[in-house]
């Protein structure tokens, strides 16, 4: 009996509890949609566009010796990109890494010839799709004086930047690999 | 009992016809017809600075960087709050994602900024993400065709980091009128 008159007065609690009726109406704008770019591009060679791994890979380097390569960098972002082209030592002997000279070519011009060290090249890729070519000499300094087994790895990085200042902003970088040495 | 029966039926009708004595007393009555009672009704509608409805959508944008309109003439979209209904309204605008957060990347709607000035008030500044359940956009329409005007930034800040890039954010604009006493209602 006591079961009964509880159960009973829960049932009528819910019963009595107050509805909530209040007026409101709704307006919904939809399909909205907010998206962030992406950078993106590839490093390819220029005879098939496969990809490019590994660029230089050179034993027994003599001084003044030197090896030519094409690189294509083609942008696949939505996007403008800035990206440089910068040296970046794995291994190695930082006296032999000094000794070798880069010049890169793009569009028959010579866009930096000098140090393979101090490699810090600017490029603006400013349409989608659009790619560079870039022819590029290695050479050994012609006053290099080998006075034992010396190599130097590095890669040439490939950074790119939403910001030309690269102060903030979205980046990505790629790296190819490269092996040099004098014996 | 043929006797009994006659008595008890004479005694009854006898009954029935003195309590049937019609009663007549003055009356007067005066009918005041036609009242009614009738429900207010919230109505609110969302339209641009030129008063037509908002299309869907009001942002499509992609591509978006770092700095994205935070120049010097940026892009400010007008929406204004109608109320169209026969009561005062008070309302919320909410950015209303259309997939659950983690399904998403939801660096991007974490990073964007939205600059927003409801009326006559200042600008204010809040992340997306702050937008998209708490109560910041609101405020109160008294009835019969009043309005109130919200502008509305959104903005990528320039030190947005590179966890935002190919994010994506889709989202419902609501804005959602109920009277002013409902207590149900946040603002």
């Amino acid at each position: 009996m006591l079961r009964f008159l509880f159960f009973s007065f829960i049932f009528s609690l819910i019963l009595i509890s107050p509805t909530n009726a209040d007026f409101i109406d709704k307006k919904t704008v939809k399909n909205n949609q907010f998206i962030a770019t992406t950078l993106d591009f590839s490093q390819l060679k220029t005879t098939d566009n496969s990809s490019i791994e590994t660029l230089f890979n050179i034993d027994n380097i003599s001084p003044g010796g030197y090896q030519v390569n094409s690189l294509r960098i083609k942008n696949k972002s939505e996007t403008d990109m800035n990206y440089f082209l910068t040296f970046g030592k794995i291994d190695g002997s930082d006296d032999f890494c000094n000794q070798l000279e880069i010049n890169l070519i793009k569009d028959g011009q010579s866009k930096y010839q000098g140090p393979l060290v101090d490699l810090n090249l600017n490029i603006n890729a400013n349409n989608k799709e659009d790619f560079s070519d870039w022819l590029i000499y290695l050479k050994l300094s012609d006053k290099y004086v080998k006075s034992k087994s010396e190599f130097c790895d590095f890669n040439l990085n490939i950074n790119a930047f939403s910001d030309p200042n690269q102060k903030s902003g979205f980046k990505y970088k790629r790296s190819i690999l490269n092996h040099i040495s004098s014996s | 009992m043929k006797k009994f029966i006659t008595s008890f039926l004479i005694i009854t009708l006898l009954i029935v016809l003195s309590v049937g004595v019609t009663k007549a007393y003055f009356t007067s009555s005066v009918n005041n017809d036609n009242n009614q009672f009738s429900s207010g009704t919230i109505k609110v509608s969302l339209t641009d600075e030129n008063n037509q409805e908002y299309a869907s959508p009001a942002w499509n944008i992609s591509n978006i960087t770092p700095g994205w309109n935070t120049g010097s003439n940026p892009s400010i979209k007008t929406f204004k709050v109608n109320n169209i209904g026969s009561l005062d309204f008070k309302y919320q605008l909410t950015f209303n994602p259309n997939v659950p957060s983690g399904e998403s990347n939801n660096a991007l709607y974490k990073a964007m900024m939205v600059s927003y000035k409801i009326g006559n008030n200042d600008w204010i500044d809040k992340t997306l993400e702050d937008l998209m359940n708490d109560t910041s956009i609101t405020g109160t329409v008294s009835a019969n065709s009043s309005s109130q005007d919200i502008l509305i930034k959104p903005y990528l800040p320039t030190t947005t980091g590179n966890t935002a890039q190919d994010g994506t954010f889709n989202f419902s604009l609501i804005v959602k009128a109920t009277q002013t006493n409902n207590p149900t209602f946040n603002q």
